[in-house]
């Protein structure tokens, strides 16, 4: 199981390599799932690596937060058309047997791919 | 062992009636056979439940006071058409708001109107003697309208292809998002259930037909547009878009879980709508039409990427390879996307086989049958490649810059395409020559430009005339399929077709 992270940066530490820095020195493998250079970074990590990743990161002094939610899916406004579950890099969507949509939200990665293409404008990018 | 509707209908009223889903007919029929369902099985319903972009609601206001003969007309900024007398207008599923754009449009007004919020109403006109109020503004609900009908020229096509783009960038279309190099593919049918591909030849569904429509009870009022007989047939259903239905309800009876807007990103509004036709089983050919399974139910899937009129077919692939989630192009597996929830149309299916069961809803003979027509492409005057150009003089690989000085010179022509085995391989132009006379080469293949920039004979003159220009070249050869060399086009054939050549 993995864990995911926002990250935000302020005036003191935006311009360090903070990600490989951690990557580096507390040893503890990071995807990046979505970044904003100046801003924040949406990263992921084994369950195993939270602690020693949430201690650099206080002693860098970057705010982290985890994201419990990935994508968000409004399911009044789904129609489990399925108009997502081709586009998903990660296979967050499937049909289940009676036809919902249902979806495994530990899986996804923040790609976006989805959002454009709902129909129903049913998804959406959780606020950071 | 043949039954009329009158019989069948006797039998729903004195609830005898065996009324099953199409799906249901399946294992029926697999279970019994043909000639025991025939006999068995009175009624096969079935559902669809998906983006129908030609769709709309006729709504009436009454009169304001004093009255107004509205001219135009905005329902929460979306323009309906009012070209009908003072206060009826058609909102248009497809119409765009003109200040949300394609997030917000008709069909999600008709969305709005059903769950009975409330709409803002705007109106302007020039005045007249008996209708003298040039602005309205005010807020209604369904309730307030006289009538509010759902008017649909064309739903439930039978059948449709399937959408994937070989090109290399994202598209975004009607058929939804599609990824680019063959990223997914999109499919569009209610398929073993849907109406039109359960009683492929339309023997009992024809003008008059009461169905489920939006929730409501509704009815066929004619064929649908684009109506088309003429396309070619797999166990007995066509295999892309045919027939289609024209149809009508009381939008004020509609169940807002059957009808909702939809926004496909960067291609407009459309309109979901639940449609539900019941299907008499009269005889063993019905029966057996009706326990069709998507096995048996094929459609081509088209590259999406080709922007023309008639795109290019990838594959043929039946609806049980496009529901199994993936399928396989050019050796690659490519996931799959239904745009029609499959989960509303089985809904439909089985409250219209409950209705019947009741009593509740009765079976009607069509009053017409539908003709046999094609779907014709629009004249529109414009000219393509394989108007203008005119015949390609070739010469082999091999041949000498002296050979193709002497044909140009003797043709009076500046271009020569270069074909081995029929097949184009590069072009030289009289300046090629010049250049090939003073560094000494000898053989065509030495000096030709290998990377042609081409034209296929249906593209417009529009098209290639910016290709020439993006590419400042002064012609180009039109090459076929197998790219064999069907003529060249030269700058001046365009611009002359353009200008002043146009007859």
């Amino acid at each position: 199981m993995t864990k995911r992270y926002l990250l935000k940066f302020n005036a003191d530490n935006v311009d360090e390599p903070i990600i490989a820095k951690c990557a580096r020195e507390a040893g503890v493998l990071l995807d990046v799932l979505r970044a904003d250079a100046t801003d924040f970074a949406v990263v992921r990590f084994e369950d195993s690596d939270e602690k020693k990743a949430v201690e650099f990161f206080k002693k860098e002094g970057v705010e982290a937060k985890e994201l419990k939610n990935a994508v968000i899916k409004d399911p009044e406004k789904c129609i489990d058309c399925g108009a997502c579950i081709s586009l998903c890099p990660t296979k967050c969507f499937s049909f289940d047997k009676d036809g919902k949509v249902v979806y495994d939200e530990d899986k996804c990665v923040l790609c976006k791919n989805c959002i454009d293409a709902c129909p129903r404008r049913a998804l959406k990018l959780p606020e950071y | 062992m043949t039954k009329t509707v009158a019989e069948i209908n006797k039998r729903i009223k004195s609830g005898d009636a065996l009324v099953l889903t199409a799906e249901e007919m399946i294992d029926y029929v697999d279970k019994h056979g043909v000639k025991k369902a025939a006999k068995d099985v009175d009624v096969v319903t079935t559902g669809t439940f998906g983006a129908m972009c030609s769709s709309g609601a006729l709504l009436n206001f009454g009169h304001s006071e004093p009255p107004i003969k509205m001219q135009k007309v905005w329902l929460n900024d979306v323009e309906a058409y009012t070209g009908l007398a003072a206060v009826d207008a058609y909102i248009g599923a497809s119409e765009l708001s003109q200040t949300e754009g394609f997030e917000y449009g008709g069909a999600h007004v008709i969305e709005d109107l059903v769950k009975g919020e409330e709409i803002e109403v705007r109106a302007t006109s020039y005045g007249t003697d008996c209708y003298p109020r040039k602005k309205l503004n005010t807020k209604i609900t369904i309730d307030d309208l006289n009538q509010a009908i759902l008017l649909n020229p064309r739903n439930a096509y039978q059948n449709y292809a399937a959408a994937t783009n070989s090109s290399e960038k994202t598209i975004y279309t009607y058929m939804g998002k599609l990824a680019p190099n063959y990223g997914n593919v999109t499919y569009t049918t209610a398929s073993q259930l849907s109406p039109l591909i359960n009683d492929p030849y339309l023997e009992t569904i024809g003008f008059g037909t009461k169905i489920f429509l939006a929730g409501a009870e509704g009815y066929v009022i004619g064929e649908g547009t684009q109506f088309n007989t003429t396309v070619p047939r797999k166990n007995g259903v066509p295999t892309g878009s045919a027939a289609t239905l024209a149809v009508k309800c009381d939008l004020k009876k509609a169940d807002p879980r059957f009808i909702k807007g939809g926004t496909f990103e960067r291609y407009g509004v459309s309109l979901y709508v639940g449609i539900g036709v019941p299907i008499p089983i009269l005889n063993e050919k019905i029966a057996k039409q009706t326990a069709i399974r998507d096995s048996e139910i094929w459609t081509k899937i088209l590259d999406y990427s080709v922007p023309s009129r008639s795109r290019p077919a990838v594959k043929e692939v039946n609806y049980e390879q496009l529901r199994s989630g993936s399928i396989e192009i050019n050796g690659k597996e490519v996931r799959t996307s239904s745009m029609a929830p499959l989960k509303t149309a089985r809904e439909i299916a089985d409250i219209l086989k409950k209705k019947i069961q009741k009593g509740e809803f009765l079976l009607t003979e069509p009053l017409e049958r539908f003709p046999e027509t094609s779907f014709k492409p629009l004249k529109h005057g414009e000219k393509y490649a394989q108007d203008v150009m005119r015949k390609a003089i070739s010469l082999g690989p091999d041949a000498s810059i002296e050979e193709a000085a002497r044909l140009m010179s003797k043709k009076g022509i500046d271009h020569i395409p270069v074909v081995d085995k029929d097949k184009l391989t590069g072009i030289v132009t009289s300046w090629d020559i010049a250049k090939a006379v003073c560094s000494g080469k000898n053989r065509l293949k030495d000096i030709a430009t290998k990377n042609v920039v081409t034209a296929k004979s249906n593209e417009t003159l529009e098209l290639i005339a910016e290709r020439l220009q993006r590419n400042r070249i002064s012609a180009l050869p039109v090459v076929g399929l197998k790219g064999e060399v069907l003529g060249i086009i030269k700058a001046e054939d365009v611009s002359g077709s353009i200008v002043g050549g146009a007859k």
